[in-house]
């Protein structure tokens, strides 16, 4: 609860501007919510975190499956690299995504990939997803546990410019993250900005925020006025500004009153461990930088879900800087089945799987109650196509790291019938987060043997 | 669904603007009426019919209508499948793609008639955030400050015709939220550092007659009169009064105390959000003068009304077409129409994207800086601020004599400017005689963003010409085409000429590839980076080339001839983005006169861009704002 003094002034503010109150809504004390925490005090002090890292242009096709089922299976070379961690695997073969085998080759399987659905076509008055992605089904459960709901990162930034070829706006083709069907979320690209919103969070400024909640309580008054003023159509952007302006207070009641919620910083987080103020040039070092920032979040407990994408749908990045490869990652996945493209084509998704490794790595090695982070996580890596040449959503390149704390099965490579959905491995994964759902989009239930 | 086949529909049509007969058989005629009933009877009726109406698209019962394509929602949709392949299904005979083209022409034509029997309806103007640039040049001018705050909001993708002040794609997600108050937060505080942004807030302080609460309320609401964008209500200002007061009682002096308030005006949606009073009649009215004022200001400074702009607004008299037309003339005048010049122009071009989404390879280009590449960025932006400042032919975009550049990009264009003195600064220089360079086609950052880091590609660069000049993008390559590697048997070919010749022998890669390939090659001569080439891999540069529709020529001089030769289309093009750009959404079926209309007021007056701006503010759809009742309802989500 915020304290009494606060309300009394808001309440005094807002009276004197001869406009009704309305109190903010507290989600943090919603029914579902204190169950949610009972539950979580009961079982291990270690909560679950999960994170989904997304690469574009698909993966060598015939280089990526590992040889033999169940614990006894052999890395193929494009996973190579996650030999140390051989046994905090699971890997399914033979998912695919239904929903996104129409449409354009690339922008309706990123829309889709943790949603499980068929986004709609359109430069952008019909932005549509046709769902809510896996990570937000999470955060809406359990978001309200951690001063960030969750965590949207990349690399590329959205880009200007609509598909005039495919007819797709290129918002479908930056953004994984759906909170809901017409909502994708905007995601961070600077390392630096990442930091300072986890810093920001960690309850250093008290006076500040509860100024800044008084402005936003202001805010969201004037923001309902409005709707009652103006037309349909319009009121859907204020409607997201609502919602934008209630999450951040909700973060700011958590900084203003510490000690109201059972959130507890988890790990230390000072100025001193902040990332340069630019934004690397250098493509590797900017991508482990953001994947330092995951790791920092899921430490400290800032967030306990995140997403990340490599880059955006298309994405062109030039990786001449690995030995061997002269050209762009688009181009070189069209590889045509020419030798010299192919052997580009595999160094770059070598070159994926290395930085996944890198985090896994890092996870690995940090203490997180009685085990490490990366027991307590579950880290996906995948993509959305199989063969970057063909654009098809069949037998999809997936990887799952870690445990959940034990709920997962790790150490096998489980290879299913054709065609299963892609979907029944995020219910499992809802579920071992601790955010089980019904029904997800085309799922058939969970996935077998993911859950120990 | 409804916007996609907009696309499509000019994809299409633009093919035929401006061909005579003879050239229309070189590409596509597009069907009649009569023909596009036969040909729906022969491939579409069995499943989209009278007895059987899968996804409940009944074409026979639509087209029996009287009007049967002013229903253009489910066409678009109906063209949209066939186009991309997906109508008729596999199982059913194929029409040859010619036909098919045809016939997606034919429909093209139709709902461009039904549009114009339409035409009258402002189409809409939804409420909006300010999009980042917006935003960083609305702080700007609002508070005088001159730090960009804007880095730290998410940059903004883009719908409509691809510009990113597109309504449409303007969504909010938490991260805004935080970053609004943070950016707010950061801004003041440069502000509350500079004297001479602190005179422009603090319009009067409290003394001997003033108390700090009168005091308070006179520079609220002088700034909330300017960040509103709008007349403020009466109390309006009171609630951040509060703010103030509170701050003081809690140990904030005066200046901070205000700040705080500030703060709030900052992160309200009445600063935020664009919007405008909605008509609740049951026609289109005119916009009111402050809503004009703002709908001018954001079109062409990208930013907040100025003064001048305020004083007609809140007298009424900006409406009037002479003070107006004075008032547009201004602006384009003001150098705050460079920062447009720039954001247009970098959309429209792609060339915002040079060394972000495309980044040259500098190993093997060497000589090619991150300096260099940020004149290459710039030029196209002067071009255009050069061409509004001084009322200039909107042709010279694709030919002129002069050029802008600096020693650095003089050096790389390897052009002489004798007698022109030359700085480190961007400016304007006289071309020689027989130079090939001149308008936006042999622009640096043109020709690398429509390259692959390494090397040129004329399909890339056929595409682009044909999206961003003649406004028709080619369709997408249909499913299951043959690779270009897979070389007849025992054929072996050597140029990518050669291979590409051979990829458009298969008739169905042809009837696309036949126009995008042949319009790329005129720009040969320039490699990745822009510099001039004479010779590629050891051998002569083959520049030949033609436009859809047969028109050959020779090389990048030619190739600007021919296009200046039939400058219709990309007159129209141009106005379309333009349009597109000041009206901050896609273009609606409605607004294809009206671009129709203004594209013909710029050619009757010697293709000076001024007339093009100025048609663009006089129109129906800039002047007069639809009535809330004609809004399409959205679902909620």
């Amino acid at each position: 609860m915020k304290s009494r003094s606060l309300e009394l002034n808001r309440r005094t503010l807002i009276k004197g501007a001869g406009v009704s109150l309305a109190l903010p809504w507290l989600e943090a004390m919603t029914p579902e919510a204190r169950s949610a925490e009972a539950k979580e005090k009961k079982a291990d002090d270690a909560p679950v975190r999960m994170a989904v890292l997304w690469k574009p242009n698909g993966v060598r096709a015939d280089l990526w499956t590992p040889e033999g089922e169940g614990a006894d299976f052999k890395l193929s070379s494009s996973l190579e690299s996650l030999n140390a961690h051989k046994k905090d695997l699971f890997i399914p073969t033979q998912l695919w995504n239904q929903g996104t085998r129409s449409g354009d080759g690339h922008y309706v399987k990123v829309g889709g990939f943790l949603t499980g659905t068929t986004i709609t076509k359109t430069k952008g008055v019909d932005l549509n997803c046709n769902g809510v992605s896996m990570d937000q089904m999470a955060a809406k459960r359990l978001g309200h546990l951690t001063p960030i709901p969750s965590l949207e990162l990349g690399i590329e930034p959205a880009r200007t410019g609509i598909d005039g070829v495919v007819g797709y706006t290129r918002v479908y083709g930056a953004h994984m993250a759906w909170a809901a069907p017409r909502r994708p979320l905007a995601k961070e690209t600077n390392p630096r900005l990442v930091f300072e919103r986890l810093l920001r969070s960690t309850g250093g400024r008290k006076v500040e925020a509860k100024r800044d909640a008084s402005l936003l309580d202001l805010v969201m008054q004037e923001t309902r006025d409005l709707k009652k003023q103006l037309g349909a159509s319009d009121k859907r952007r204020l409607d997201e500004y609502l919602d934008a302006v209630r999450s951040v207070e909700g973060r700011l009641q958590k900084t203003a009153n510490p000690g109201t919620t059972k959130w507890k910083l988890r790990s230390e987080l000072n100025a001193s461990m902040a990332p340069p103020e630019s934004v690397p040039r250098d493509h590797q070092a900017h991508t482990r930088l953001m994947l330092d920032m995951i790791a920092l979040a899921f430490q400290t407990d800032m967030t306990r879900i995140a997403t990340f994408m490599y880059g955006n749908a298309v994405s062109n990045i030039n990786f001449s800087f690995l030995e061997g490869v002269k050209g762009a990652h688009h181009s070189m996945s069209h590889h045509e089945k020419k030798a010299e493209k192919l052997a580009q084509y595999h160094r770059i998704n070598q070159w994926h799987v290395e930085q996944y490794a890198y985090l896994l790595n890092k996870l690995k090695n940090i203490q997180d109650g009685e085990h490490s982070l990366l027991h307590n996580s579950m880290i996906v890596f995948g993509s959305s196509l199989r063969d970057g040449n063909s654009h098809n959503p069949h037998n999809l390149p997936v990887v799952l790291a870690g445990q959940a704390g034990g709920r997962v099965q790790t150490n096998q490579h489980r290879v299913y019938a054709k065609d299963s959905p892609l979907t029944d491995m995020w219910v499992s994964m809802l579920d071992a987060f601790g955010a089980p759902v019904e029904r997800f989009a085309d799922s058939n239930g969970p996935l077998k043997g993911l859950l120990a | 669904m409804r916007i996609l086949g907009k696309i499509i529909i000019f994809a299409c049509f633009g093919l035929l603007f401006g061909l005579k007969a003879e050239e229309k058989q070189a590409s596509v005629a597009h069907m009649e009426r009569a023909q596009i009933l036969d040909f729906s009877k022969e491939h579409c009726f069995r499943c989209h019919g009278n007895k059987k109406a899968k996804a409940k698209l009944n074409l026979e019962e639509m087209l029996a209508g009287k009007h049967p394509f002013d229903d253009a929602v489910h066409w678009r949709e109906a063209i949209e499948r066939v186009n991309l392949m997906e109508m008729p299904p596999e199982d059913e005979p194929m029409p040859p793609m010619v036909d098919r083209e045809r016939y997606l022409a034919g429909i093209g034509h139709q709902l461009r008639l039904a549009a114009e029997r339409l035409a009258g309806d402002p189409g809409p103007f939804r409420t909006r955030r300010l999009n980042r640039t917006q935003y960083r040049y609305t702080m700007r001018d609002l508070l005088g400050i001159h730090v960009d705050v804007s880095h730290m909001l998410p940059p903004d993708g883009s719908g409509g015709e691809g510009f990113d002040n597109a309504e449409e794609t303007l969504f909010i997600s938490p991260l805004h939220g935080e970053m609004y108050l943070e950016a707010a937060r950061e801004s003041l505080m440069y502000s509350s550092k500079e004297a001479e942004s602190r005179k422009r807030i603090f319009i009067t302080k409290p003394g001997d007659k003033v108390t700090e609460e009168q005091a308070a309320t006179e520079i609220y609401r002088n700034f909330m009169e300017r960040a509103f964008r709008r007349p403020l209500r009466d109390k309006e200002e009171v609630p951040y009064v509060g703010f103030f007061k509170q701050a003081r009682k809690s140990g904030d002096t005066f200046q901070e105390a205000i700040y705080y308030g500030l703060r709030g005006v900052l992160v309200s949606p009445h600063f935020l959000f664009r919007m405008e009073a909605p008509n609740l009649g049951k026609e289109p009215v005119n916009v009111t003068d402050w809503e004009l004022a703002a709908r001018l200001s954001y079109f062409l400074w990208a930013s907040v009304p100025d003064r001048e702009l305020r004083d007609l607004a809140s007298k009424g008299k900006l409406s009037d077409p002479a003070v107006l037309k004075k008032q547009v003339i201004r602006m384009l005048k003001h150098r705050n129409r460079y920062e447009v010049a720039e954001d247009f122009m970098g959309q429209w071009l792609g060339t915002r994207e040079l060394g972000e989404e495309f980044k040259p390879d500098t190993d093997l280009f060497k000589g090619y800086n991150e300096r260099l590449e940020s004149v290459m960025r710039s030029e196209p932006a002067y071009y255009l601020s050069g061409m509004l400042n001084e009322n200039r032919s909107v042709l010279e975009l694709i030919d002129s004599s002069y050029t802008y550049g600096n020693n650095d990009l003089l050096r790389h264009y390897k052009i002489s400017t004798k007698g022109q003195k030359v700085s480190g600064s961007l400016n304007r220089f006289n071309l020689p005689e027989d130079s090939s360079r001149g308008g936006v086609l042999t622009m640096g950052a043109v020709l690398a963003v429509s390259s692959y880091p390494h090397r040129t590609s004329p399909v890339l660069r056929g595409k682009w010409l044909m999206e961003k000049i003649l406004g028709t993008p080619p369709p997408p390559p249909p499913p299951n085409v043959p690779e270009l590697e897979e070389t007849p048997h025992g054929q072996e070919a050597k140029t990518l000429r050669e291979r590409l010749e051979m990829h458009r022998a298969n008739p169905n890669c042809a009837s696309c590839h036949d126009r995008i390939d042949p319009i790329g090659f005129g720009l040969e001569n320039f490699d990745a980076v822009g510099r001039w080439r004479d010779k590629e891999g050891g051998k002569p540069v083959d520049a030949k080339g033609s436009l859809p529709g047969g028109l050959e020529y020779e090389g990048v001089v030619g190739l600007k001839k021919a296009l200046l030769s039939k400058p219709d289309k990309f007159v129209r093009h141009f106005t379309m983005q333009m349009f597109a750009y000041a009206m901050g959404r896609g273009i609606v079926e409605s607004d294809h006169p009206v671009i129709d209309e203004i594209a013909k007021r710029t050619k009757d007056n010697e293709y000076k861009i001024r007339e093009l701006i100025i048609g663009i503010v006089e129109s129906r759809p800039f002047r007069m704002k639809r009535p809330v009742s004609a809004e399409v309802n959205l679902s909620a989500n």
